[in-house]
């Protein structure tokens, strides 16, 4: 028992100190600093489940409000285990802990109570304002309030039992298949998308507040797992109290042993002694930038906070093809002087132009991977600079890596977007010239923070890929860029002449072209130097 | 025991090794000094010359500035004052040229851990431009030397410290250096591992490449290098042949005087 607490205090402290990694003020005050984010976050959740519950009560759908609330807490806390499965389960200080006179049991306890107590508050925190409401407002009791408060803690055994399988199943895949770690990253895009379809869904469901009491059961019966628990809660009936017990202890015992297994470190590697070995040669330029590749495609976190973009705008485009053409409800409903007017008539190609470079500067900012392309070289920074190997080179293949990523599905999303809008080719070349130019300069720009704010002593690659200043820094600024030229497209479409259209296009071409000359110039000439004094 | 495409290639040189050994200097370094950022002198005046054939070894205490000294060598620091040359050419004006004379171990092999050991071998081959078939003979020759032939496919994240190492070493014999820099380069290797890294280097300076290489384990300096240096809190305080250094003591007798003296 002693050593689970000093296990868990350990855990605690490591919390406290990730958010100050650079001593910058006091553990208490980190501690109430993060206290006070995680209250705002609580709160926050409890204000939107409060309020749906409260609606849902008063229309008598109090039992359809608990379940609401429920299938929100259970998504919300798969989602997180998901995401986090897709580090390692077997941390780098559990070796050093199974080396010491620590029982198993007490390393795999404190290790899963991290997780389930998060998921626990997350449920409480939902489910508790629907029982007060349905106790005191609907037509709840004490005894649903003491069912309801039992089952929050048990429920999160289920999302924390179907992470961790997800995250021995990413295990797996990573070490026993060549292609495990682009199967890891295509499996938490899944899950990401499932997540942003299910949610969306989800919150319809309890948006349709006129649904009869009929309706609901139906949607309710609809996912089982959710109904028992939903029933056991809200009638107590025994079967679902049961069926409630039998899906949540078996998993969270499931979960005990899948998370002891991977201590106990199961060697799923394969055998790669037989492979036959590639000796095919290619030139230094080619070597350099397929090595910038491999660097981007093996890391998960990285793809994952690069690739937003390109998936929203390959969503726009199909959207727009999907509806045949680029009819578009809000431009639809636009009225002037108290008419409606179809602004799609009124709409030239070189109008859609802009628009559509509007969206796809947007996607642009968060598709570049050059911020954090420097500091990822970390300690291994002297392979590229004891080799004999040009810094422009090294520098460049960086530049390359993010073009190549975002700028081929953009052209041909340009294409597609000028086709249906029906622009015209001088329109669409427009388009293209001018996401390019975007494009190349959010990504110059990105390289040129990446090499100020470098850090190459990270432990993590999040240190740099998600939290680093470069990062940061660069999304802000081109985000500045992009509202500079959506100001410019309200201008436009207020003078409403294809002239305006032109001119503001022309001029972002001349500024665009002229500050990409400009970054091309730092980066060849402070980039390099700056490269070449950074110390390993 | 040396590689059959690096024995066609040395073919020239076999014949007259003395009078290659004579001429050609494969290092020099003239007066460098190397401050840190916050005023810590890193290497203070150091000079010295490493001549084809030789293997040079380097020594002092921890924090002495030997390291500092071989990542100045390698183009890794850049240096306030002072001159660098390998084979004649200088690290500073002609760093690409240069580099693509010598090979680097360091101390502490991190190496991409994404990459298989084949696919960091084939990148560093394809930097030096290495030919497929030399490129193929040379890795199939060191692997089974070093005995990591079955390991090379897999990931280097799985490899220990001693394997990482083994990899960089086969690396920087890829493309046949005129000079090898080699920072503690036994850290980490099993016992029949530096064995056979001790016999590739003495057969690598037979050749008419030459070795620089830091180490703490005296023994192995003594039995191993042609030449030494002392280095002690940034300033060399000897150098010269392993029999004007220390005459008829042990080398780790010297090495205690000197650091002693130059208290």
């Amino acid at each position: 028992m002693r050593t689970l607490f000093l296990l868990l205090r350990n855990e605690f402290r490591s919390l406290v100190n990730s958010v100050n990694k650079k001593n910058t003020t006091s553990f208490v005050l980190a501690a109430i600093g993060l206290g006070v984010a995680a209250l705002f976050l609580i709160g926050m959740f409890a204000i939107i489940g409060g309020a749906t519950a409260y609606t849902l009560t008063k229309k008598g759908l109090g039992e359809y409000s608990i379940f609401v609330s429920l299938a929100l807490s259970m998504i919300i806390a798969l989602m997180f285990g998901v995401m986090n499965s897709t580090r390692d389960a077997r941390s780098s200080d559990t070796d050093m802990l199974l080396a010491m006179p620590i029982p198993k049991s007490s390393i795999v306890i404190s290790k899963l109570l991290g997780m389930y107590l998060l998921d626990v508050l997350c449920a409480l925190v939902l489910l508790v304002p629907s029982y007060l409401i349905v106790w005191f407002v609907g037509d709840g009791s004490a005894a649903v309030f003491g069912r309801g408060l039992f089952f929050a803690f048990l429920i999160p055994a289920l999302p924390l039992f179907i992470s961790l399988l997800v995250s021995a199943l990413i295990g797996f895949l990573k070490k026993a298949t060549k292609f495990g770690q682009l199967v890891s990253t295509m499996l938490s895009f899944v899950v990401l998308i499932l997540y942003m379809i299910v949610v969306p869904n989800l919150s319809s469901y309890a948006e349709k507040l006129n649904i009869s009491a009929g309706e609901a059961t139906s949607i309710m019966k609809k996912i089982p797992p959710f109904y028992w628990i939903t029933e056991a809660i809200y009638s107590g009936k025994i079967i679902y109290v049961v069926l409630t017990l039998l899906i949540t202890l078996i998993p969270m015992a499931l979960a005990v042993y899948i998370h002891a297994r991977s201590l106990n470190g199961v060697d799923f590697h394969a055998d790669n002694s037989k492979k036959a070995r590639s000796y095919k040669s290619a030139s230094p330029r080619k070597a350099v930038l397929s090595m910038e590749f491999r660097r981007y495609f093996s890391s998960t976190n990285y793809i994952m906070n690069t690739l937003f973009g390109t998936l929203f705008l390959i969503v726009l485009t199909g959207y727009v093809v999907a509806k045949g053409g680029p009819n578009i409800d809000i431009v639809e409903e636009v009225t002037v002087n108290g008419e409606k007017v179809d602004l799609m008539t009124k709409f030239t190609g070189v109008a859609w132009a802009a628009i559509w470079t509007l969206f796809i500067n947007f996607f642009s900012t968060i598709t570049i991977t050059t911020p954090p392309s420097v500091s990822m070289e970390g300690k291994r920074i002297w392979i590229n600079k004891s080799l004999p190997i040009a810094t422009k080179d090294i520098l460049l293949s960086k530049l390359l890596v993010s073009v190549a990523i975002f700028q081929p599905v953009s052209i041909i999303c340009s294409i597609v977007l000028s086709i249906m809008s029906r622009s015209g080719i001088l329109s669409c070349l427009l388009l293209i010239i001018l996401t390019c130019l975007f494009h190349l300069l959010c990504s110059m720009v990105g390289l040129i923070f990446g090499l100020v704010f470098v850090n190459l002593d990270w432990t993590n690659e999040a240190q740099v890929i998600k939290k680093g200043f470069a990062v940061t820094l660069t999304m802000i600024l081109n985000f500045v860029f992009a509202f500079i030229f959506a100001a410019g497209l309200v201008v436009s479409l207020i003078i409403g002449s294809s002239m305006g259209y032109a001119v503001l296009l022309g001029s972002e071409i001349l500024l665009l072209t002229g500050l990409c000359i400009g970054a091309y110039a730092i980066i060849t000439h402070y980039g390099v130097r700056k490269y070449e004094s950074l110390n390993g | 025991m040396a590689c059959p495409a690096e024995k066609e290639k040395a073919g020239h040189f076999y014949g007259n090794r003395e009078y290659y050994l004579e001429e050609k200097i494969m290092l020099v370094i003239e007066h460098l000094t190397k401050t840190y950022p916050g005023g810590k002198v890193g290497v203070s005046d150091l000079s010295l010359e490493v001549k084809a054939g030789e293997i040079y070894g380097f020594i002092g205490h921890n924090g002495a500035g030997k390291t500092t000294t071989i990542k100045a060598v390698v183009g890794l620091h850049q240096f306030e004052t002072g001159r660098i040359t390998i084979d004649g050419i200088s690290i500073s004006d002609e760093p690409l040229k240069a580099k693509s004379l010598l090979a680097y171990i360091p101390d502490n092999p991190e190496l991409y851990d994404n990459l298989s050991g084949m696919q960091y071998l084939n990148f560093v081959a394809d930097v030096f431009r290495v030919s497929k078939t030399e490129r193929k003979e040379k890795i199939e020759y060191y692997a089974k030397e070093l005995e990591i032939v079955d390991s090379l496919n897999n990931q280097i994240a799985s490899y220990s410290h001693g394997m990482k190492q083994k990899l960089a070493i086969i690396a920087a014999f890829l493309h046949d250096p005129k000079l090898l820099i080699m920072d503690e380069p036994f850290v980490g290797l099993d016992p029949k591992a530096a064995f056979t890294v001790k016999k590739m280097m003495r057969e690598f300076c037979d050749k008419g490449s030459a070795i620089f290489f830091s180490t703490h384990v005296l023994e192995v300096a003594e039995k191993l290098c042609d030449k030494i240096a002392i280095i002690k809190d940034a300033k060399l305080i000897a150098s010269g042949t392993m029999e004007e250094v220390k005459g008829n003591a042990s080398l780790e007798e010297v090495f205690l005087e000197i650091t002693e003296e130059a208290k």
